[in-house]
């Protein structure tokens, strides 16, 4: 395989995935866990930057590490220094977490090799850069084809924070 | 090997390289100023005896920061408190990719240039998480809830408030940015056009900015007379000291982030004043007027330090959700209404 | 106070508290500082400014006024004064060394107000660090030393008075 910049960034950041995604799941400590989880959601906004996916890694970045780790790192915090309870991975369920593991990467492979089987190269084929703004695009696509998935998400996610709201109301009688 | 692409690396370390010996330089003289400002302010003199006017004093302090022994503490989960620093610092320096020093100074001029730093500084409240988990002492946890709380809290007003000159100058490439403010008379820049709206945009971010780095009115995460000093009470020594300079670093950011959007990033008040020119005459004239308006803020953030009290935890929390989120809404329709009914000229 | 004042009209007035709060700090830079650059520059004392208590000495014979009474030793609260004393053939108690251990002295100045003769006066002088602790038992000479001399008046409650030039030459001494 040639080395070029594409290449050595491309291991590089798929080994820091990979690596980090092992660990999320193998650590007896679940905030070191958390934390790999996050180096996992970095590594992916990485690799959405070599597709040329710039926009997509920049909402990786915000959504998955800025909010949903915050808001599993919280969880975590309040439940384990607060509460008092220790709270550890297990693996109690391993051989069924294990056969739930195969069987979706044998979704995503053969998903894989039935998509690039028509010749070309999956590693050294550096992704074209697009001749638009990829900005562009996206924002023209939410806007006009999907206009509609896009608003319908938006009122899901206001129902959920109502819904959120009337839960932890507190109960006046 | 690949000889290319061994050059290109190298123009990127260099690069790196540089960027980092201006942060570091950045913060350090910020610091000396902060204590020199405040100094003169509280009717004192401030620091004046190591070097001229004190200039080696920072630079001492940090030498004296790097000998201390690095204690970490019998309970701490010590290897979460040795990487917490890190993770706050790393995104802290990662921001100054996008940085528009100057005409063509800027290391990558990213199609997504606001988001990109929105979402790299979205990170540092982990490291800020961590290190108060990790450091097993109350204070250090209830600045760290404190610092979640209030980080996830006004990263939204914020956002919102950059939305609205990405509206205006419809790209959200830094370059793209200043190039709509362009034109040589201040009158162009973002802050004196569309019926204040951006002016009012200026006005929450830089409240949310100050929020984002702990600045004085809202810094409930460390407040010293609360909390001892928050998240960071056990750190010590190199690891204190990338706190303090995340802590800088990232003030300096808002300052500079604030001039680029609204106040016309590298471009000249006036266009006698270095718009003419050309090469590497007019990259300095940029470089020159972009650090002089940063200064200006800088300076606004320690004089705002020298004078507002502290806010309280709950007010704090109101004023995010209840004023500032709101607001942020408001004139982001207010900015979409206005450009897209043709009202102010792009 | 509140319920009379609008909404409006309380946003307004935040704004302009913070701005009257940023005038303050801001005309205050430009003050005069009060800070004292010590080193060069001093504090003018107060005449019953009270420092260590030392031995002044009499410009015309350059000896001291002390009897070796001993009163001071005893009413000092510290204890930290010691006399010695040798009888001379004239039977006169003179006075031998006369000790002042300054690490523990709380310039309370019952000595100087027991003194029968006023010869033990308080002295401008206060920088009294040192390395090592033996440096800080001040002995005869050096008590006379810092002491200076009696003012032309016989007013001895004023003694110190004139030490401060040579307290500045102590210091001189020192650096």
């Amino acid at each position: 395989m040639e080395i070029t910049g594409y290449n050595v960034a491309f291991i590089a950041i798929a080994a820091m995935t990979v690596t980090s995604a092992i660990f999320v799941v193998t650590l007896p400590n679940i905030l070191r866990s958390a934390l790999f989880l996050m180096f996992t959601f970095i590594g992916v906004a990485g690799l959405y930057v070599l597709a040329n996916a710039e926009i997509l890694a920049a909402m990786q970045l915000l959504i998955y590490v800025g909010a949903i780790t915050v808001l599993i790192l919280f969880a975590i915090v309040l439940t384990q220094q607060l509460m008092g309870a220790r709270i550890t991975q297990t693996s109690r369920n391993i051989v069924l977490g294990g056969v739930a593991a195969i069987a979706v990467f044998a979704f995503i492979a053969t998903t894989f090799v039935s998509h690039f089987s028509k010749g070309s190269d999956m590693i050294a084929a550096q992704p074209a850069v697009p001749t638009s703004d990829p900005l562009l695009m996206i924002a023209k696509m939410l806007i006009q084809p999907y206009v509609l998935p896009f608003e319908l998400a938006s009122f899901i996610l206001l129902v959920a924070m109502v819904g959120a709201i009337v839960i932890a109301k507190e109960d006046k009688d | 090997m690949n000889k290319e692409l061994l050059l290109t690396a190298g123009i990127h370390l260099l690069v790196a390289i540089v960027i980092l010996g201006f942060i570091l330089f950045v913060v350090m003289y910020m610091i000396w100023g902060l204590r020199r400002i405040m100094g003169f302010m509280q009717v004192r003199i401030g620091p004046n005896r190591l070097g001229w006017q004190g200039l080696l004093q920072t630079p001492a302090d940090a030498l004296k920061l790097l000998q201390k022994e690095d204690v970490i503490p019998k309970g701490a989960d010590r290897w979460l408190f040795t990487i917490a620093p890190i993770i706050v610092f790393v995104p802290a320096y990662m921001v100054y990719v996008v940085m528009p020093f100057g005409d063509g100074l800027i290391a990558k001029d990213l199609n997504i240039g606001i988001l990109y730093v929105s979402a790299i500084t979205s990170i540092a409240v982990i490291g800020i998480v961590i290190a108060g988990w990790a450091s097993n002492n109350k204070w250090s946890l209830l600045g760290a809830f404190r610092a979640a709380a209030q980080l996830v809290a006004y990263e939204v007003p914020m956002i919102l408030a950059l939305c609205v000159p990405v509206i205006f100058a419809g790209s959200l490439r830094m370059g793209g940015i200043i190039e709509a403010q362009e034109g040589g008379w201040f009158t162009n820049w973002f802050i004196f056009r569309g019926y204040g709206i951006p002016a009012l945009a200026f006005l929450i971010y830089m409240a949310a900015g100050l929020a984002e780095v702990n600045h004085i009115p809202f810094d409930i995460m460390e407040a010293e007379s609360e909390l001892v000093a928050g998240f960071n009470v056990e750190y010590s020594g190199m690891k204190f000291a990338l706190f303090f300079l995340e802590e800088f670093a990232a003030a300096f950011t808002i300052c500079a982030i604030a001039v680029t959007l609204f106040f016309g990033g590298w471009h000249a008040p006036f266009p006698f004043l270095g718009e003419n020119l050309t090469g590497i005459a007019k990259m300095a004239v940029s470089l020159f007027w972009f650090l002089a308006k940063t200064a200006v803020f800088v300076f606004v953030l320690m004089w705002i330090r020298a004078t507002w009290p502290r806010v309280r935890v709950d007010q704090l929390m109101n004023f995010g959700w209840k004023v500032m989120i709101p607001m942020g809404l408001f004139i982001l329709l207010a900015a979409g209404t206005v450009v897209t009914l043709g009202w102010v000229k792009l | 106070m509140r319920k009379n004042r609008s909404l409006f009209y309380e946003i307004i007035y935040t704004f302009i508290s913070l701005a009257k709060g940023m005038a303050v700090t801001f005309v205050n830079m430009w003050r005069k500082k009060v800070t004292l650059m010590y080193p060069e520059k001093r504090w003018e004392l107060p005449d019953n400014y009270r420092g260590i208590p030392t031995l002044p000495t009499d410009p015309a014979t350059g000896k001291d006024k002390c009897l070796a009474c001993g009163s001071c030793a005893r009413v000092c609260p510290e204890q930290i004064i010691t006399i010695e004393h040798e009888v001379g053939e004239d039977k006169k108690r003179r006075l031998k060394e006369f000790k002042i251990d300054v690490s523990r002295c709380m310039f309370c100045g019952l000595c100087t107000e027991a003194c029968p003769t006023k010869g033990l006066a308080m002295s401008h002088h206060y920088e009294l660090t040192s390395f090592t602790k033996e440096e800080m038992v001040y002995n005869l000479e050096k008590l006379h030393e810092l002491g200076g001399q009696f003012p032309a008046e016989p007013e001895p409650e004023n003694t110190g008075e004139d030490s401060d030039k040579q307290d500045e030459k102590a210091v001189g001494g020192e650096k």
